[in-house]
């Protein structure tokens, strides 16, 4: 056991803890009983913060493991993706992101679903916007907890003994997480933020530094190079992707675009954007955030230097086990108090991430389930109570996910989290523009992207997997390899079209739409909208 | 339900020009970034990086620089404008009349 690193682990957890409870204070309203407060941290987070809070949240732990593995195992078609990725996505987010933050802030909403309850005038589609925001979030904040697992196995905690010592550190940082963002809300991610980028960054420039002088940037490209172009001679085929080629490049650009799109979709990405200050805080942000994205790139190139340096990934059960390469490769070359930075900086970088999902998929559930369908008359403070306990609820789930079920399942889960929750992209970023789409053909073409993507990616087996091997399968028409979410979403896309031209055709009715075009340019400073009481309360 | 949005229209529009080139800035990274044949190539390498690596990180500064200079032009129009406040919103839209100019109203 890795006695230093295990110790400045504890001392930057330790640390953290009283940030988190401490965060309860900060910057803090004068009513915290209501969900803009508790769940969107006032509503009030400047430049500065917001660009901790989104870089926080969006670049989890379980990317800082998960990518830098998939580089080390098959290449740079499923590992490098992740740069055009995470570049793409911010001019979106300038595009769409301040127009959904003027919309909520004039209406008081507080997750997609209340915009699309508003907009289309439907409880049903506004359902099925926070089942899959839920559904979507809740295998994400499990693989959070995998990334806490991957530091605790290589540091050579959890291997041996009973179920319960086994588990013991993974339940203490849990209930850690928990007491703090039921206390805290989402103050406390916003407050711990500032430490994780600080470790992630301080971590990955030594890093980098380390790869250019100890190793050489051509060496590990070298490699990298030797590893997957050599052919494996039961298949005939080269072990993975060096450079992708010409059959790929479909594969590549729709799992960059596809994920960028789903990215924004996702419920925590939607709260940290909410709980910024004014329209010009988000697009400031979408011009400042690549520098995480160049901080990935390089995380990606890790996997390629423990190839270089011949890291072997074996978990405490003996078996190879790709996502523990970052781990492993500081264990093995960097000192023990180093490789302790690195593994809090990966062990605090899941807590950021994992208490904002909770808090998102909270407010799903509080604002567009609970009120809408269980207590009609709850008002704001109920509300705040409600979100409180539902986001521990959240957490115990996923945290009786990793501990009972393979954690394959809960990567395959986030594999289909990202084909659900594109398919709520119509409803919330066509919506923002238009209101030609009918309610009804949104739902319809909602539930055709749903299942088309769910049997596609079911159907992708491998030689060690039956299912839901890959993100990737076969588009239909194209004959090429292509990102499910993405064929998913433009099945999608023309179901919601050909429904709409019929259902405007029969004059279904499409509901009021309680925004007015002015909302969607609304600024800091502007007077939100009075609800009128409803006479059935 | 919707409040009157007070008074507005203080705040300009930007000119055609401006608003081609805030979408040049905006479209680019995608046109680049998903056109995977430029790109997909290991020469001419750079410090080590083949062209495939080195290429996309550069991307990741340019789309910075490009998204930065649309926030700038978009920005640019409140500084000028008579109705430039702190509480001028910045949208996007050529339509100089959607939206409300907040504080310069309420003065």
């Amino acid at each position: 056991m890795n006695t230093t690193a295990l110790t400045i682990v504890i001392i930057l957890f330790l640390g953290v803890t009283v940030l988190g409870f401490a965060a309860a204070r900060w910057k803090r309203g004068d009513n915290l009983a209501n969900l803009d407060e508790w769940g969107l941290g006032g509503r009030g987070f400047g430049t500065f913060v917001t660009w901790f809070l989104l870089g926080g949240d969006l670049y989890t732990a379980y990317t800082f493991v998960a990518v830098p593995a998939a580089m080390f195992a098959g290449g740079s078609l499923g590992g490098f993706f992740a740069v055009p990725y995470t570049i793409v996505v911010y001019p979106l987010i300038f595009v769409f992101m301040p127009r959904l933050w003027s919309v909520a802030h004039r209406h008081g909403y507080v997750t997609p679903a209340d915009f699309v309850r508003g907009r289309f005038d439907s409880r049903g589609l506004a359902l099925a916007v926070a089942v899959t925001g839920i559904l979507a979030t809740m295998p994400y904040i499990a693989l959070q907890l995998v990334g806490i697992q991957a530091v605790l196995e290589v540091i050579g905690l959890g291997g041996s003994g009973n179920a319960f010592a086994k588990d013991l550190p993974l339940l203490i940082a849990f209930a850690v997480l928990a007491a703090f963002t039921y206390s805290s809300g989402l103050r406390a991610p916003a407050l711990i933020a500032f430490v994780k980028d600080t470790l992630i960054y301080l971590v990955i420039i030594v890093a980098t530094v380390w790869m250019a002088y100890k190793i050489g940037f051509d060496r590990i490209f070298d490699a990298a190079h030797d590893k997957f172009t050599a052919v494996n001679p039961t298949t005939g085929k080269p072990a993975g992707v060096f450079v992708p080629s010409a059959p790929t490049f479909l594969a590549y650009t729709t799992l960059a675009v596809g994920s960028a799109m789903a990215l924004f979709m996702y419920p925590h990405s939607v709260t940290a954007v909410l709980a910024s200050r004014s329209r010009k805080v988000i697009r400031r942000n979408a011009a400042i955030l690549p520098a995480y994205s160049l901080m990935l790139g390089l995380l990606a190139l890790l996997g390629w230097a423990a190839i270089a340096v011949g890291t072997k990934p074996i978990g405490l059960d003996g078996k190879p086990n790709a996502q523990l390469i970052v781990p492993q490769l500081f264990e093995d070359n960097f000192s023990s108090w180093f490789a302790g930075i690195a593994f809090a900086a990966i062990a605090i970088g899941a807590l950021v991430p994992a208490a904002i999902m909770s808090i998102a998929a909270a407010n799903l559930f509080t604002r567009n389930i609970y009120r809408e369908f269980i207590n009609r008359s709850a008002d704001p403070a109920r509300e705040a109570q409600v979100s409180k306990v539902v986001s521990l609820v959240v957490k115990a789930g996923a945290l009786v996910f990793v501990l009972t079920l393979d954690k394959q399942n809960a990567i395959n889960f986030q594999l289909l989290g990202g084909v659900w929750i594109l398919q709520t992209f119509p409803a919330v970023v066509f919506g923002l523009y238009s209101r030609w789409f009918h309610r009804w053909a949104l739902l319809a073409g909602w539930a055709a992207g749903m299942v088309y993507g769910t049997v596609a990616a079911y159907q992708v087996s491998s030689a060690a997997q039956p299912h839901f091997a890959s993100s990737l399968s076969i588009v239909p028409i194209l004959d090429k390899l292509g990102y499910i979410a993405a064929t998913a979403f433009i099945v999608n896309v023309v179901v919601l079209v050909v429904f709409t031209v019929v259902l405007r055709a029969v004059k279904a009715p499409a509901g009021t739409d309680e925004t007015s075009p002015d909302d969607y340019y609304a600024d800091e400073g502007d007077p939100r909208v009075e609800k009128v009481p409803e006479l059935a309360h | 339900m919707t409040q009157p949005v007070r008074d507005r229209g203080s705040r300009r529009s930007l000119s055609p020009v401006l608003m081609v080139v805030i979408a040049v800035c905006l479209v680019a990274p995608f046109v680049a970034l998903c056109w995977v044949g430029s790109y997909a190539k290991v020469e001419p390498t750079l410090a080590g990086f083949p062209f495939f690596f080195w290429y996309q990180l550069l991307w990741v500064f340019l789309t910075a620089g490009l998204t930065y200079l649309a926030y700038l032009i978009l920005e640019s129009r409140h500084r000028s404008g008579p109705g430039a406040s702190s509480g001028a919103p910045d949208d996007s839209d050529a339509s100089g009349n959607s939206g409300d100019s907040g504080k310069g109203a309420a003065r």
